[in-house]
């Protein structure tokens, strides 16, 4: 309680801070973000949304922090749940290991990103990753028609280490979860005894294979087509402004024919000078440790790495936004039903079956293809999950009222003079926790699978949103690069998994009959 | 409770007075004929009093017009001037009409002229291989996945996509075009003549040309083609305006011969007289009201090269063309080498990747793999390496499509030249091409390019440059620069402007990446990707700020008038004029005046110098943002299907879209069997992955 507390309170501030000194701080900077993101999350310049949103992180915290204190010694039997939990190996390291995902979703630029961490020049450190606003490539000194745009670090690190003028340090994974579009790939060949061989495999490489001027930028000289590691079919050329000047064909390795139709002539063009042979690999690419991306591109040419880290911040994002708002519905609602019975009983009851019976897919549908585009995004969808996600909550919870609020302690409680909502809150509410906390993670594991389920039919988040359904959809529209719909696929089993067996071991947990067979 | 019986009773009674008369319309038979006869008057005097109506309306006009001109503003004078010219145009065409008299009329052979020039058109280089040989079976897969709603020529659906292999591309008309050329050649016409005021053509059918079903062909069927297209007995209202706006008197001399009137003379009026075909009397017997579900799977006889048997349409299944014994034209030049296989299977296959299957494995013959994806992976199998499969990338002339950014120049950011200029420099094209599209495709250059003579090769498109985007916004006044990163002027108006397009993947993919390095030039790029229909109705309605829109361009000339006159911008109250193609909203006296000189030129000169300045304007002014272009086409085909070789041509005529068209492959029914022999002992062949450019001419 303490420990949460003191974090909440912490982000809250932090959010704060940063808003007010211009620092970009790793996730607490979302509050404002998101405020000055979504059209109807600010007034004018004035970031409503986020000030809010802070201050009530921080106020929380600081309850929560308090109430640490001056709440007296631990209830024992929660304590006993928790150690119950921890003796359940299972649960328990699953938990940890989420606990751990959690807290590396959350270094956010510090581990994903395409600004440096820090950059030296002229003697001077910048830290563009944690700064609000955006550095230009001419404050670091590089010219150019580039020199206005916002710097790229990528290629500030090259251009450092070629001139020596500064250094860079990127993060662990240098590029953006989405707009970030890269160049065309490429991997290095090997040419033995006249054939080329792709890295140190020993089958002749296929495919197609260039020489560049810029191997990060993908700015081709001649492309060539290989077949068992020998030119064997058309070539094309282009000059350094991208624009095709040169066809030929070869048969077996001998030049058959070509024609040029560019400025200057044929053997110039031919004589540039430009890099080695590479093997070029367009997007989806797959993995190419020598430029950093561990586990490929995907079909947009963006980083698979970088794109599956984004999709886990979404999804802890949507839990954290989708469980309070969902379970504050469902629980009162239910508890409602179950403690007035009656007419309230009964109406809301047809409410929850209206809900029920709305074909849930067509309402996304049908919102997607209506809503304007500049609304659309995790607001949106999350909205219409958490409209027809409380139902489910609402009706255990009316089931478990029922039979609680016949018993003894209840009477106790109003013969006293206690109050309906201290009753719901004070009394019933300690007594149904089992209930709740037990189906907390079957919800969040259901509620990535909806979004990804979701992404996945095109339905889902806008595409400067990382998720996980549209990279499965990529993987499966494109099976012949098989690091995509494999890596997502190990990665959202395995939340999933870890997710169910902590949701077991709470259950366990929880479960006030310890032994529920003969021994 | 009480009510039910009573509510079905009342229901009873209002249903049976209903059904008894139903009946007895069934039980009588209508005795059918062609209606043509009978037709002609009424269809005459629906001609007059529609060009009387029209003529009072353009006058009514004209009047309105002459009066605001009084009293405008010295600064609107010049477009209510080029406005006032095109009624005037207009009226002199309606005047012209009134003067014909009857739009059909019957004469006889002694009322053709004598001193008219007859052409034959026999000049031109022959089209496709003379080493082509005759039989074999193609098998194709329907290329929209779907199953034709109906196979009629006309009506309901039938404007679906095998239309073209049905109908468009083996019939024949009166006259065509070469397609290389671009000269006129005979069709089911062997001679024609033009007027010397380039309005009236004269044509005589050739004497041996009969349908499929072995009927010859008369003068008179050609009048046939107008009347089931444009009578009411279909719903057509496309055709039916069609043929009264740009034909304006048919009429018959004799069997053999007829001319046809233009409201106007045009270049290439021989064409646009020339490009009905004849239909069969014979098979519209029973033509009437019920005509769209009566002809729905019946197939007309055809003077093409190709007909379709009753029992070769397996419904839901496939289509089976064969080609017509002793086809009249099979031994004329232009013809003889060209529509080979005796037969041509096209069979539903309801996923690409199944079809792509089957092609991998011998089932379909030939498959376009003009898309990246296709012919960089999916393509690099055995069978290619094997030399089973060919594969050859076929460069073409076709016009290109105008695919791009149009411009609403009534929209507040986008009225400055400034900031369009600066937009143009700020979209990274280039960076789609190589990222999206493998460096495959091209940068369009410019509105209308590729029509030949008639286009400016030396326009240039406007690449992306960061410094130029910024210095152009920084003279449109956006000096500042947001939080985010986005140029805002002095007064807080952001640079941000939207465009709109029908969503689908491949365009996701393309303005993501526009949209981010839009960015680094200070232009927030926002993205308005809706349904194909809500967007189309939207940039109909002119609400767009910048469209993506592609419209199709046919050779053999470029249209302007459509895009950029000003009687397309505003409406009498001065609002964006909706359901019109000048997306730009665009007015200008002088391009109104360019846009009719080229709508109307004579010669081709004329039509040149108008059609340069036009693009010349439009890239000055920056109002089409030119984004890419194919200039080929890729197929992959199983090595018995042969192309020609020959100097005219390379694959595949030079003006066509794709190398199916004209026909003038050939199935080699040894090679199929070496071939299949082949892949059953397991020999290869060496790999063909050919690259064809069509031949060179002035054209």
């Amino acid at each position: 309680m303490r420990a949460i507390g003191l974090f909440l309170t912490f982000l809250g501030a932090l959010a704060i801070t940063g808003e007010l000194k211009g620092i970009a701080f790793p996730t607490a900077r979302w509050f404002f973000t998101v405020s000055r993101e979504v059209p109807w999350l600010h007034a004018g310049n004035f970031p409503w949304f986020g000030w809010v949103l802070a201050g009530l992180t921080a106020l929380v915290g600081l309850m929560m922090l308090a109430r640490g204190f001056t709440g007296g010694a631990a209830d024992p039997v929660i304590l006993r749940r928790m150690r119950r939990f921890r003796e359940i190996k299972r649960g328990y390291y699953s938990f940890i290991i989420l606990i751990f995902l959690a807290v590396v979703a959350m270094l956010d630029q510090a581990l994903v990103g395409k600004r440096a961490l820090a950059v030296q020049h002229d003697g001077k450190w910048v830290f563009p990753a944690f700064h609000a606003r955006d550095f230009k490539n001419k404050d670091f000194g590089l010219t150019g028609d580039n020199e206005e745009a916002p710097a790229n670090y990528r290629d500030l690190k090259r251009h450092f280490a070629t001139t020596g003028k500064g250094k860079v340090i990127l993060p662990p994974v240098p590029y953006d979860p989405t707009g970030d579009t890269l160049a065309p790939r490429s991997r290095p060949l090997e040419e033995r005894d006249g054939v080329l061989y792709e890295g140190r495999g020993d089958k002749p490489y296929y495919g197609l294979a260039a020489r560049y001027y810029d191997i990060e930028d993908s700015k081709i000289h001649l492309r060539h087509t290989l077949r068992n590691g020998k030119f064997n079919g058309p070539v094309d050329g282009w000059d350094d402004q991208g624009i095709s000047v040169y066809n030929a064909d070869y048969k077996d390795g001998v030049l058959a024919s070509d024609r040029y139709n560019g400025p200057s002539s044929k053997e110039e063009f031919l004589a540039i000078k430009s890099s080695d042979l590479r093997a070029v690999k367009y997007h989806p690419a797959p993995p190419t440790p020598d430029t950093g991306n561990w586990l490929g591109t995907t079909s947009q040419g963006y980083d698979t790495l970088a794109y599956l880290y984004g999709g886990l911040q979404v999804n802890f994002k949507a839990a954290l936004l989708f469980l309070p708002v969902v379970y504050i519905v469902g629980v009162t609602v239910g508890m409602m039903m179950g403690f007035f019975g009656r007419w309230f009983d009964i109406t809301a009851d047809r409410v929850i079956e209206i809900f029920e019976n709305m074909p849930f897919l067509f309402i996304v549908i049908i919102l997607s293809s209506i809503v304007p585009e500049q609304f659309k995004g995790l607001g949106i969808i999350l909205g219409i999950l958490m409209v027809f996600g409380w139902m489910g909550i609402a009706k255990l919870m009316r089931t478990t009222i029922y039979r609680e609020r016949e018993r003894d302690y209840v009477s106790a409680a109003r013969v006293i003079g206690a109050g309906t909502p201290r009753i719901l809150f004070r009394h019933l509410f300690p007594n149904t926790i089992a209930i709740i906390v037990t189906l907390v993670p079957f919800t969040i594991s259901g509620l990535i699978f909806s979004l990804t389920a979701l992404d996945y039919l095109g339905f889902g988040l806008p595409p400067q949103y990382a998720t996980w359904g549209q990279l499965l959809n990529d993987g499966l529209a494109n099976l012949s690069a098989p690091w995509l719909v494999s890596t997502t696929f190990v990665v959202l089993v395995s939340v999933l998994v870890l997710i169910t067996f902590v949701g077991e071991a709470v259950r366990e947990a929880f479960d006030p009959k310890k032994f529920t067979y003969y021994r | 409770m009480k009510l039910l019986p009573l509510i079905f009773t009342l229901a009873a009674v209002a249903v049976i007075p209903l059904t008894l008369t139903g009946c007895r319309q069934e039980n009588q038979e209508i005795e059918r004929s062609l209606g043509f006869d009978e037709w002609v008057p009424i269809y005459n005097r629906h001609i007059t009093d529609w060009l009387h109506k029209k003529k009072a309306g353009t006058q009514a006009e004209m009047d309105k017009t002459i009066a605001s001109l009084a009293s405008a503003e010295e600064a609107n004078k010049p477009t209510l001037e080029a406005q006032l010219e095109t009624m005037k145009r207009e009226m002199e065409k309606l005047d012209f009409r009134l003067t014909l008299g009857d739009f059909f009329q019957f004469k006889t052979p002694e009322d053709v002229p004598k001193d008219l020039v007859w052409q034959k058109g026999l000049d031109e280089p022959e089209i496709g291989d003379p080493q082509a040989v005759k039989g074999g079976v193609l098998r194709r897969h329907f290329m929209d996945l779907a199953y034709p709603a109906t196979i009629r020529p006309f009506g309901p659906n039938s404007n679906n996509s095998f239309r073209g292999d049905l109908y468009d591309n083996i019939d024949l008309p009166l006259v065509t075009l070469h397609p290389t050329t671009l000269k006129v050649i005979p069709g089911v016409a062997s001679e024609w003549a033009t007027t010397e005021d380039g309005k009236t053509t004269y044509f005589r059918i050739d004497p041996e040309a009969t349908y499929s079903d072995g009927e010859k062909v008369f003068a008179k069927d050609v009048l046939l083609d107008i009347y089931t297209r444009a009578s009411d007995n279909v719903v057509n209202p496309y055709t039916k305006e069609f043929f009264r706006e740009n034909y304006a008197q048919v009429i018959t001399y004799g069997d053999d011969l007829l001319s046809v009137t233009l409201p106007e003379s045009k270049i290439y009026a021989e064409v646009t007289a020339g490009a009905i075909s004849p239909s069969s009397p014979k098979f519209y017997r029973e033509y009437g009201p019920d005509y769209a579900e009566r002809y729905q799977w019946r197939f007309p006889p055809t003077t093409g090269a190709y007909e379709v048997k009753p029992e070769d349409i397996v419904k839901g299944i496939s289509i089976t063309q064969t080609r017509v014994k002793n086809w009249w034209a099979k031994d004329r030049k232009y013809y003889r080498y060209r529509f080979n296989p005796d037969k041509m299977v096209t069979t539903l296959i309801r996923e690409e990747s199944k079809a792509f299957e089957l092609f991998r494995a011998g089932e379909l013959d030939t498959y376009i793999l003009t898309q990246p994806q296709f012919w960089y992976e999916k393509a690099e199998m055995q069978p290619v390496y094997d030399g089973y499969i060919d594969r050859a990338t076929v460069y073409n002339r076709y016009p290109r499509i105008p695919r791009g950014f149009y411009m609403n120049v009534t929209k507040p950011l986008l009225k400055d030249r400034n900031v369009r200029i600066g937009i143009h420099h700020s979209m990274n094209w280039q960076k789609v091409i190589e990222v999206v599209f493998r460096s495959d495709y091209s940068r369009l250059h410019a509105f209308n390019q590729g029509f030949g003579k008639f286009s400016d090769d030396t326009i240039r498109a406007r690449t992306y440059s960061v410094q130029a985007a910024r210095e152009s916004f920084r003279q449109a006044g956006f000096t500042e620069e947001g939080p985010d990163g986005i140029l805002k002027k002095p007064d807080g108006t952001r640079l941000s402007v939207s465009i709109s397009y029908g969503s689908v993947p491949l365009l996701e993919r393309i303005f993501a990446i526009l949209k981010e390095d839009a960015r680094a030039c200070g232009f927030d790029l926002r993205l308005d990707g809706m349904e194909a229909t809500v967007n189309y109705k939207k940039v109909m309605q002119k609400q767009h700020e910048m469209s993506f829109s592609g419209w199709n361009t046919s050779p053999p000339t470029p249209t302007y008038y459509q895009f950029l006159h000003s009687t397309f911008a505003f409406d009498d109250k001065g609002n964006p004029r909706p359901n019109t193609n000048n997306l730009f909203v665009w007015s200008r006296p002088d391009t109104d005046a360019l846009s009719l000189a080229a709508r109307d030129a004579l010669t081709e000169e004329d039509l040149m110098e108008a059609s340069k300045k036009l693009q010349n304007i439009i890239h000055d002014e920056a109002i089409f943002l030119p984004s890419y272009t194919t200039e080929f086409q890729r197929i992959g085909y199983w090595r018995w299907v042969r192309w020609p070789e020959s100097p005219e041509t390379h694959f595949a005529p030079a003006l066509s879209y794709e190398p199916h068209e004209g026909y003038c492959y050939w199935i080699d029914e040894n090679l199929q069997k070496e071939t299949q022999d082949a892949r059953r002992a397991g020999d290869t062949f060496p790999e063909v992955n050919r690259v064809v450019f069509p031949p060179a001419t002035d054209q």
